[in-house]
């Protein structure tokens, strides 16, 4: 029981329900209780100017000299009376329905009914409540009329003073019954607020709390490796299906770049697969090495290398830390270096390599990956071009691009061709290593440019464009 | 030359020094770095060969050490696979030149001959007009001739020329060209370099039936006899 208690209570949503109703149930009690004392002491302060008033009126009547008018009988003037007084002469004449004993102390206090009247009032009192309370009779209720409208109260409240010829007491039902009723009144309400306050707020804290629980259980498994874990909904309406649909997202990603890490270590395996073999194979028949065996030996292992180089360069690239040593490049000096480079390799091999710079935007960079990522791409162009087709490098603000009219990429592997060791099925026997246009994204990713694949302007080739931000 | 080799993997070190006595170096071979640093601020060295991750105190170190007390012998860092941020720290370490594993044998020997004469003759960079057999460049001019006949040669071609003439007689290797003409640390796929290296042949060689630069198998092209 505790232990689904403790549950309960680790349980954030209900307990943030079950904060705010109890948080709503204590203010209204506040409330209540401050509104209570309030209008306790506004009605005590009427009371006493009541009794003040009356007071000095009598007070006026008594120095008029018409003491005898205002003696009363104990008897039959009780059940009359609606302002009740009582008179003490100073021969010790009482009049009034009170107690002798109540005298003798002047000003405003609050006292039991059992120091204010005599014995005989209140148990006329009690004979006519007790008539009240159990009688059919309706005549006889009728009848009868309760002093001072029932309020007969345990409290009441007193004013007392000196008068010509003797001392007068006028007094009230204290306001302190009212008082109690009302603090009932607001514990009831109060009670009878927090049961649907409390079963609303934990239904609906319940019901956030059953969504964080799948949102958990859901994160639970990706973390045991089940990738293909969705959990938004189909409609996003609120910050929980939001939070979903990221971790959703999260997901996706991560599901791909898995899948893209074990689809390049099958790569890596197959491409130094090749080499390898062709190495074993030479040194195995080594027996009498001569000049061409070795170099070709040596070909084959240089190969290798060149594979885990670019590897290893990638893998750094990706960590993001030589952004440290950004520097300010002209990307019309990168695009021209390349050509430098380039134009009497591309001449030999019969391509037709231009250069065209318009407006070069300076951006911050690493002029070393800048050029070796343009290397890459002319290198590439010439390599998967015919004969007599053409290549030109344009910069163009800070849009970098390299297009040809070769035979091109089909749209649908041009995502693909990025990822690492990823091969045109054409492409599977040439000599690269599968890995330049590999570089090429980590190097613009770096740069936080954005890379992009299409035809060239004519519908015929490939167009690599990369634009930089300023 | 008196070379310091400071590799602690034994056949690496073993091939490596079996390849310097047969180029006609004496070696030292160390194989930590504390003894490394030891020897190389007690004893004269033309070229110190320092492997980067090494016991005790690692090639990087000994360099940094050696070079804030005022060692200045040319050194050549090792590494395993060429970074080019190794490089950059390599150098800024007050490396000369840098190689990364695995080398091939003639690739160090051309680089710490390099290395050994930029530290007994900074004459020959200084020098703003080279000749050989005829072939005269102009530095300052940027011009090319042949027993006064001008040889137009565009600004790389120039440049590798010059590098070559500079180094008259030492192997330089591939890489190293790349490096020295091209500015570029990254090995490209394509020939540029035996690109421009028969361009230039065809412009200064073949019209005047010269044979001026040699091409070694497996190395790279030395200029001159």
């Amino acid at each position: 029981m505790s232990l689904v208690i403790k549950r309960l209570f680790r349980m954030s949503a209900l307990r943030q329900t079950l904060a705010q109703s109890l948080c709503f149930l204590v203010l209204l009690s506040i409330g209540g209780f401050a509104l209570e004392s309030f209008l306790t002491r506004e009605l005590q302060a009427e009371i006493d100017r009541d009794l003040r008033h009356q007071f000095s009126e009598l007070e006026a009547r008594l120095a008029e000299g018409k003491f005898s008018d205002l003696m009363l009988k104990q008897e039959d003037l009780f059940l009359q009376v609606e302002e009740g007084y009582g008179l003490i002469t100073s021969t010790g004449e009482l009049s009034g329905p009170l107690v002798s004993t109540v005298f003798n102390q002047a000003g405003l206090r609050t006292i039991f009914y059992e120091e204010l009247f005599n014995k005989a009032v209140i148990q006329d009192y009690e004979t006519a409540i007790d008539i009240i309370e159990n009688s059919d009779d309706e005549d006889l209720l009728l009848s009868y009329e309760l002093p001072f409208d029932g309020e007969f109260g345990e409290q009441w409240r007193v004013l007392s003073g000196p008068v010509a010829g003797g001392e007068l007491i006028v007094f009230l039902p204290a306001f302190s019954s009212f008082a109690l009723e009302l603090q009932t009144v607001i514990l009831i309400a109060v009670a009878l607020l927090s049961v649907p306050a409390l079963a609303v707020g934990v239904f609906f804290g319940w019901r956030a709390q059953k969504r964080l629980d799948r949102i958990a259980s859901g994160y639970a498994r990706i973390a045991d490796g089940d990738l293909s874990v969705r959990m938004a909904p189909k409609i996003i309406r609120d910050d929980l299906d939001l939070l979903a649909s990221r971790i959703d997202e999260a997901t996706v990603r991560l599901q791909g770049s898995l899948r893209q890490m074990s689809e390049f270590s099958a790569n890596i395996a197959h491409d130094l697969r090749t080499p390898l073999t062709r190495l074993q194979l030479h040194l195995d028949s080594g027996a009498h090495p001569d000049q061409a065996f070795l170099d070709s030996a040596i070909g084959q292992a240089n190969r290798i290398v060149k594979i885990f180089d670019a590897i290893q360069r990638i893998a750094r690239l990706r960590t993001r830390e030589r952004r440290a040593k950004f520097k300010q490049v002209d990307l019309g000096e990168v695009a021209e270096q390349a050509m430098e480079i380039y134009s009497a390799v591309a001449e030999d091999a019969d391509r037709h390599l231009t250069c065209r710079v318009i407006d070069p935007a300076v951006i911050d960079g690493d002029p070393e990956l800048l050029l070796q990522m343009t290397a890459n791409l002319v290198e590439n162009a010439i390599r998967h071009c015919d004969a007599a087709d053409s290549i030109s490098i344009r910069v163009e603000g800070p849009l970098l691009s390299i297009s040809d009219n070769g035979p091109g990429i089909p749209p649908d592997q041009r995502e693909k061709v990025l990822e690492p060791m990823y091969r045109l099925d054409r492409s599977r026997t040439s000599n690269g290593s599968g890995l330049g246009l590999a570089m090429v994204k980590a190097i613009t990713d770096l740069h936080d440019a954005d890379l992009q694949l299409s035809e060239s302007e004519n519908g015929k080739g490939l167009c690599v464009s990369i634009r930089f931000t300023k | 030359m008196r070379v310091l080799l400071l590799e602690d993997d034994g056949e690496i070190g073993k091939w490596t020094i079996k390849g310097l006595m047969t180029a006609g170096h004496v070696v030292d071979w160390l194989e930590s770095g504390r003894d490394a640093l030891l020897s190389a601020t007690t004893r004269d060295y033309d070229v110190l060969i320092l492997d980067r991750m090494t016991p005790e105190m690692d090639g990087l170190s000994v360099l940094k050490t050696l070079r804030a007390a005022k060692v200045m012998t040319p050194a050549l860092l090792l590494t395993a696979m060429g970074e080019v941020e190794d490089r950059v720290e390599g150098l800024e370490a007050g490396a000369d030149d840098y190689l990364s594993k695995p080398f091939a044998m003639t690739e160090l020997l051309a680089r710490i001959t390099a290395l050994s004469r930029r530290r007994q003759g900074e004459a020959t960079t200084t020098l703003t007009k080279l000749e050989h057999k005829g072939l005269e460049l102009d530095i300052l001019a940027q011009k090319c001739s042949y027993k006064g006949e001008i040889i137009p040669l565009n600004p790389k071609e120039f440049k590798l020329l010059e590098v070559l003439m500079r180094s008259k007689g030492r192997v330089q290797t591939r890489a190293m060209l790349l490096e020295r003409v091209w500015d570029i640390n990254f090995d490209p796929a394509t020939s540029v370099v035996e690109t421009h290296m028969s361009r230039l042949r065809n412009k200064v060689e073949k019209p005047f039936d010269l044979k001026l630069i040699t091409t070694v198998r497996g190395a790279g092209y030395v200029f001159g006899d």
